[in-house]
């Protein structure tokens, strides 16, 4: 049932494109903008990249998971749903791992404009970088499929979803900097292990919380 | 007993929009509900359906508690609300295979295609449903119901929407599932049909039934 679930989220945006077209725009605005705006050392761009990229993530999954969510209003598609015989904790996790994927999608596609724009050198071990940062995408879509299934039901959920996402994934996002931060830096995984080891314990504590509560946070 | 449902009750912001909500449906049995807009037909309904929550009460559906028990206490259950209830970015084909499929119905795309066929919405089969007229999506929403398994049918208001074709069709598909001993759960607000199709009438007037 989770793979038809999945299929149902892919199929979506494959046909509409706008939730990864959306985050894209957006996304690589925000870059131009950073480019055109650090105006100083390489040395500083380089200390505070890590930080510029997050944030950017942040606002871009915001809005994502809006788009995600806001697509099953259409129609009343989510009554439907919920209305199925189907374990309902199936539907957070399909939303979690569809919006990994878009996330992941349009991070390949900016990261090489951000590290061209910035004038930036690659990481030293680009395969830490990228294995980090698939388990970062996968918590803060942890967090943000969450926050966004609750929002939803709320009348003015476009307001809701920033207001209550924001605090609840700036820790993912402090967490992710200092990842980087160290991988960019060249530090030794020991003086960031601290940081993933965050990571990984939001993505099981709001995966368990997710799977566990969406049968009650989806009823009107 | 098909369906039981005993004080339910629900509020909105401390108003009280259904209170102590009791009754029944037998096996083959056809129920409507009427009233006023606002009485609580729909939330009672959506209650039903499991998509909204209630404050009390119990539900048994084919001896199973609806509130309780496992997402497969459903299964035999099939909302159809005001709105189509599909995804408007998909076709009519996917939105009717999704839906089949969560019910865990198999259902060929031969299948699908002949009810599609059947209902008018062949050629537009692989156009995205956000394109279609009202009444379309009516028809596509009662090709749904042809396809799936349900041994109780909750429909809010089937006749909205329809031109005179429609309505025939509905009309003609309503008393077939009768004829075949189908449970049904009907809002109407026309008082002829609910005489035609009700088996009994149950009136809600401010969240409460009234005695016939």
């Amino acid at each position: 049932m989770f793979f038809i679930l999945l299929k149902k989220e892919l199929y979506n945006e494959f046909r509409s494109r706008e939730l990864i077209l959306s985050m894209l725009v957006f996304g690589l605005s925000i870059i131009l903008a950073y480019a055109f705006t650090s105006d100083v050392s390489r040395v500083i761009v380089a200390n505070y990249a890590p930080g510029m990229f997050w944030a950017m993530i942040l606002f871009v999954t915001v809005l994502g998971v809006h788009r995600s969510f806001s697509y099953e209003k259409e129609m009343d598609a989510f009554s439907m749903l919920i209305a199925a015989p189907i374990d309902r904790g199936l539907i957070y996790l399909s939303k979690c791992i569809s919006g990994f994927i878009f996330l992941t999608v349009m991070e390949i596609i900016v990261v090489m404009p951000f590290f061209k724009f910035l004038l930036i050198d690659f990481p030293p071990n680009p395969l830490m970088a990228v294995g980090t940062a698939l388990l970062i995408n996968l918590a803060i879509m942890a967090v943000a499929s969450l926050i966004s299934g609750i929002a939803m039901r709320a009348r003015l959920s476009e307001v809701l979803l920033p207001v209550l996402m924001f605090p609840l994934v700036s820790p993912v996002i402090i967490a992710a900097t200092k990842i980087s931060g160290g991988i960019m830096a060249g530090d030794p995984y020991q003086l960031w292990q601290i940081w993933l080891l965050i990571i990984g314990s939001i993505i099981v504590i709001f995966g368990l919380v997710g799977y566990t509560l969406f049968d009650f946070i989806t009823e009107e | 007993m098909m369906l039981s449902v005993s004080n339910l009750s629900k509020s909105f912001n401390r108003r009280s929009v259904l209170t102590d909500i009791t009754f029944e449906i037998g096996d083959g049995e056809t129920v409507v509900f009427m009233g006023k807009n606002g009485a609580g037909k729909s939330t009672l309904l959506r209650i039903l359906s499991r998509i909204m929550a209630c404050d009390q009460g119990a539900i048994t559906f084919q001896n199973h508690d609806l509130l309780k028990g496992m997402p497969t206490a459903r299964k035999n259950l099939l909302y159809l609300g005001h709105a189509t209830g599909m995804y408007s970015a998909l076709s009519a084909v996917e939105n009717l295979s999704l839906a089949l499929q969560l019910r865990g119905s198999s259902t060929s795309r031969e299948t699908i295609f002949e009810a599609l066929k059947q209902n008018g919405l062949f050629n537009q089969k692989d156009d995205p449903i956000a394109i279609y007229s009202q009444g379309m999506l009516q028809r596509l929403k009662l090709t749904y119901a042809e396809l799936a398994q349900w041994s109780l049918l909750l429909m809010d208001e089937p006749f909205s929407g329809l031109d005179d074709d429609g309505i025939q069709q509905m009309h003609q598909i309503l008393m077939h599932w009768k004829s075949e001993g189908k449970s049904l759960c009907l809002v109407l607000h026309d008082a002829d049909k609910a005489a035609l199709y009700g088996d009994r009438i149950l009136r809600i007037e401010h969240g409460v039934i009234m005695e016939p």
